[in-house]
């Protein structure tokens, strides 16, 4: 880009020109950057990866379970595949996906901002994450971890003979990048508002982040000491889980799921919020009860403190106790469903276009009503005696997790894509991309249901003595792979759009929102040339807008009378 | 809100014998929370005061607590959003005694399970991790 | 006495600040949820000493005279001191009065030092005494045998578990605000700008003062009641 000015003013020029990836394009400029949407692309390139190497173990547990007496891999190498799934999705891609990719590019979009109120904690964040991440990785390359991600006692404080220790220390490093990210997005949301953005004008993503840098902020500590005393307890014998020196190994169960349940909603808050942006933007509705969504987020993150005993209803817990904890767990999914409702009540009498954001939203709620039933399921003490430890609870997890927060995420990197790369990826690959990934996502999970509650306990390596089992797995299987393929997809005309993708205009969507309406189709590095002033409430959506441009020839026949 | 041009006197300098006062009282209460302690201990004509030396205690050290974060760490002079912030961590922290409400009702239950104290710590051989 | 945030000195706004009453709260907010972290933190080993004080309350009484009274108060005097000189320190930093804050956050690194030494010859007599849980761990413990003996060894690991745990994660903050002052007087004494700002000062100084503060609930609880 070669300006022909005077050099006086060449700096003027500059900071009018260039976006916030051609400032500079050296390799040292992206990795000492503390601009909060490099950052964020930093993130997803690191994510996207972890999901790769956690995909590849869950290839090799799906193959693995397509023979009664198992294929290829000793009972020992399988218990450390799962787990490295589960270790890998949950720490390394799931908690982080949503909040450090969108949520640190939009946040300050969002809200008028020209950073995150502390970039170099965001940097240092990004960088405790990869250290974390390595350890991960370095525990994986010398053997891996055989005690399932949720590292229960006395497995992990004794028994096991795996790379504990090193797999505890990424997690705790991570954990710590969770809450400095935590730090920053709550600060950011309560002092670097634009002027005029009060709380209730807020789009509903930025609750959902806040509620979730709380959850953070007041969950992750707890599994940070929690797994570091089990580390204690391998390496010096110092046990406060330790049955021998009259310990309770169930406390662990305690303190880890006084975490590890807040997490799910850490996992699925941001993803909530993602949706709302979608399908404000696609219905060309304002959102249904602002006020009930966002304050079910809060809810959500109160509550999902007090149901943690709901994953230990077979651990010993006193029967008071499960009694409460179950009735809790039924109480937190009214704030879900709130949710729901508020959605399907959006979309009715809108304008409805189904872009392929739009389509991963619509998914979205289907898989994830069916994963919040079902963990109503799992939460009736009834029930889940015969369901807990099967592989119905995969199902109900993968559901929420896989079919909620993997779908959102997609549906926000689509969404938003436009605005952090300044592309368009193709529409109609978009939507082949979300038909194969929901259909294979159906037929890996279904079967899991219908396998679980006849019986088939997770974790299992064998089912000789069930061989009936077999045609659900491999059907599972099978559904594993056209996901495989689905997820490729994505991936590949994403990356080809970057090089052949027509340039995105500055708003693609006619969405409503700073990040569209005063950002640069890329934004700068300080996002905005001068901080805005809101004066509207969000989502100021009508069904008489333009259409989205991009999104016109998709529109489902909807005709409403024309005036 | 993001523009609030007059910070609520979080900038105002506390003068130092403010300080100093709270200093003294902190010292104070630490010598009366030992003297109880010791008194407790040796003290057995006024009968078993272990208890109360437990109340004592451990109201000394929330009120030693309360005067450093309001006074020390400046808790009383900042904004509200400081204070919800500077309190929010303790009363979440209460939460936890949630799981004490299990270990509470186990002792009536027909498998009381951990709550028996093992006479001896045989220790079980542990596996040494990497062998 | 009241001085205006406008005559403490110089103090550089950010670029992604406004102007400084943003920038000066969201430093606290900022170190105020970070806190809120720390508390969940200790938290969790509070709560494990709750639970195994209540459930083997008498053993945890006998046991805790092994623990020598009067060095964890001489410690507590030393931290609240040091939270004192703290105070002062961030007084001064307000006041630009360079020299006097640097005295200050000296005299707070000493007694960081001091309550180290004195964790050093608690610990190291325990250590000696075999009192450090796992294979090597003697009991009746070799000080008081005969008063010990009513309580059982798997009893005594947990107390000493939960003491080394809580007291070194606890001196591990200490350690660590060791370098952070230490580098802070650093900056201090050779006028770096980059310490003009007070507000790095007040929050090292919120730091220093949860660490005095987690020590305010672990003296009584592991020295002065056990029962
Ligand atoms: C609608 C509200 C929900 C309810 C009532 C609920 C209920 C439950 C219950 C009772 C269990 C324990 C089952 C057992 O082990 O016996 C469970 C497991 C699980 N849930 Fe949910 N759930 C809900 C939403 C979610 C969400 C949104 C996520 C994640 C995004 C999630 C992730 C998980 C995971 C990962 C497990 C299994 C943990 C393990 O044992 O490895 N759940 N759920
Ligand atoms: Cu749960």
């Amino acid at each position: 880009m070669s300006n022909v000015v005077e050099k006086k003013n060449q700096k003027d020029s500059h900071m009018e020109e260039k976006n916030y990836i051609t400032t500079d394009y050296t390799l040292k400029s992206w990795f000492i950057t503390k601009d909060h949407k490099r950052i964020a692309m930093l993130y997803l390139v690191t994510v996207l990866i972890f999901f790769f190497v956690g995909s590849v173990a869950a290839g090799f547990v799906r193959f693995e379970l397509t023979s009664p007496n198992g294929q290829f891999l000793e009972s020992e190498t399988y218990n450390r595949m799962f787990t490295a799934h589960g270790v890998v999705m949950i720490f390394f891609f799931l908690l982080v996906a949503i909040p450090a990719v969108l949520g640190n590019f939009l946040l300050p979009l969002m809200i008028g901002a020209r950073d995150l109120a502390f970039p170099k904690l965001n940097l240092l964040s990004y960088y405790l994450f990869l250290g974390g991440a390595l350890f991960g990785v370095t525990a994986l390359v010398t053997g891996g971890v055989d005690t399932g991600w949720t590292f229960y006692t006395p497995l992990s404080s004794m028994y096991s003979n795996s790379q504990v220790v090193l797999t505890l220390t990424g997690a705790f490093i991570a954990g710590f990048s969770s809450i400095s990210t935590a730090v920053n997005f709550i600060v950011t949301i309560h002092k670097m508002r634009a002027p005029g953005l009060t709380w209730f004008r807020l789009p509903l993503f930025v609750w959902a982040h806040y509620a979730t840098s709380v959850i953070i902020l007041l969950g992750t500590p707890v599994v940070a000491i929690t797994l570091a005393l089990v580390a204690v307890e391998r390496l010096l014998h110092i046990g406060v889980f330790s049955p021998e020196y009259g310990g309770d190994p169930v406390l662990f169960q305690h303190m880890f799921w006084f975490y590890s349940h807040p997490a799910v909603y850490i996992m699925i808050l941001p993803a909530m919020g993602v949706i709302n942006e979608v399908i404000a933007c696609f219905s060309r509705n304002r959102i249904f009860g602002y006020k009930f969504i966002a304050a079910s987020s809060l809810a959500i993150a109160a509550l999902g403190f007090l149901v943690w005993g709901h994953h230990m209803f077979v651990s010993s817990e006193s029967y008071y106790q499960a009694a409460f904890f179950s009735l809790m767990s039924f109480l937190v999914a009214i704030p879900s469903a709130i949710k729901v409702f508020n959605w399907s009540a959006t979309l009715y009498k809108g304008m409805i276009y189904v872009t392929t954001p739009m389509a991963y939203a619509i998914g979205f709620l289907g898989l994830f009503v069916i994963g919040g039933l079902t963990g109503l399921y799992c939460s009736c003490l009834a029930t889940d005696e015969h369901l807990t430890g099967t592989y119905f609870i995969v199902a109900h997890f993968h559901y929420v997790m896989v079919g909620g927060t993997i779908m959102a995420f997609l549906a926000g990197i689509h969404f938003w894509w436009p605005k952090m790369t300044g592309r368009l990826y193709p529409e109609s690959w978009g939507k082949i991309g979300m038909l194969i990934i929901f259909s294979g996502f159906h037929m890996t999970f279904m079967p899991q249901f219908i396998v679980g509650f006849l019986g088939m306990p997770r974790r299992y390596h064998y089912y000789y003595f069930a061989p009936e089992f077999q045609i659900y797995h491999v059907l599972s299987t099978a559904g594993a792979g056209v996901l495989a393929i689905g997820f490729m997809i994505p991936v590949v005309y994403l990356i080809l759009s970057l090089k052949h993708g027509a340039k995105a205009p500055q708003n693609p969507w006619n969405a409503k929102g700073l990040e569209w309406e005063k950002v640069d189709a890329v934004p700068t590095t300080h996002n905005f040339h001068e901080i805005p002033v809101v004066n509207e409430p969000a989502y100021n959506y009508s069904i008489d807008d333009e259409p989205p441009i991009e999104a016109e020839k998709t529109r489902l026949g909807v005709v409403r009378e024309s005036n | 809100m993001a523009n609030s041009n007059h910070s609520e006197g979080h900038s105002h300098v506390v003068p130092i014998p403010v300080y100093t006062k709270v200093f003294i009282q902190l010292l104070v209460l630490m010598v009366a929370t030992v003297a109880v302690a010791k008194l407790a201990e040796s003290n057995k004509a006024l009968g078993d005061m272990s208890y109360l030396n437990n109340f004592i205690a451990m109201g000394i050290a929330f009120t030693k607590a309360l005067l450093v974060i309001m006074i020390f760490m400046g808790v009383k002079f900042s904004t509200k959003l400081t204070k919800f912030y500077a309190f929010l961590g303790f009363v979440w922290f209460s939460l936890m005694f949630l799981m004490f409400m299990d270990y509470y009702f186990r002792k009536d239950e027909m498998v009381t399970g951990w709550s028996e104290v093992p006479a001896s710590s045989l220790s079980r051989s542990r596996v040494v991790p990497g062998s | 006495m009241a001085h205006d945030a406008a005559h403490l000195g110089k103090q550089q706004v950010y670029e992604q600040f406004e102007n400084i009453d943003q920038q000066n709260e969201s430093y606290l907010v900022g170190m105020w949820s970070f806190l809120v972290t720390e508390v969940m933190f200790f938290g969790v080993l509070l709560f494990s000493y709750v639970l195994y004080r209540w459930q083997y309350q008498d053993y945890f009484y006998t046991i805790h005279k092994l623990l020598d009274v009067n060095m964890g108060a001489v410690n507590t005097v030393i931290l609240l001191s040091s939270s004192y000189s703290m105070v002062l320190a961030v007084h001064f930093a307000q006041i630009k009065k360079r020299s006097a804050q640097l005295s200050a956050l000296l005299f707070t690194i000493g007694c960081a030092f001091g309550f180290l030494i004195i964790k050093y010859f608690e610990y190291s007599h325990k250590i000696h005494a075999g009192l450090v849980p796992g294979p090597k761990f003697v009991w009746p413990a070799v000080d008081n045998p005969e008063l010990m003996a009513n309580v059982p060894a798997s009893v005594a690991q947990m107390f000493f578990s939960l003491y080394f745990a809580m007291t070194g994660l606890h001196g591990i903050h200490v350690i660590v605000g060791i370098l952070i002052l230490g580098t802070l007087s650093f900056l201090v004494w050779r006028k770096s700008s980059l310490v003009e700002d007070y507000m790095i000062t007040e929050m090292i100084g919120l730091y220093w003062h949860f660490v005095d503060l987690v020590w305010i609930f672990l003296f009584p609880l592991f020295y002065l009641m056990p029962r």
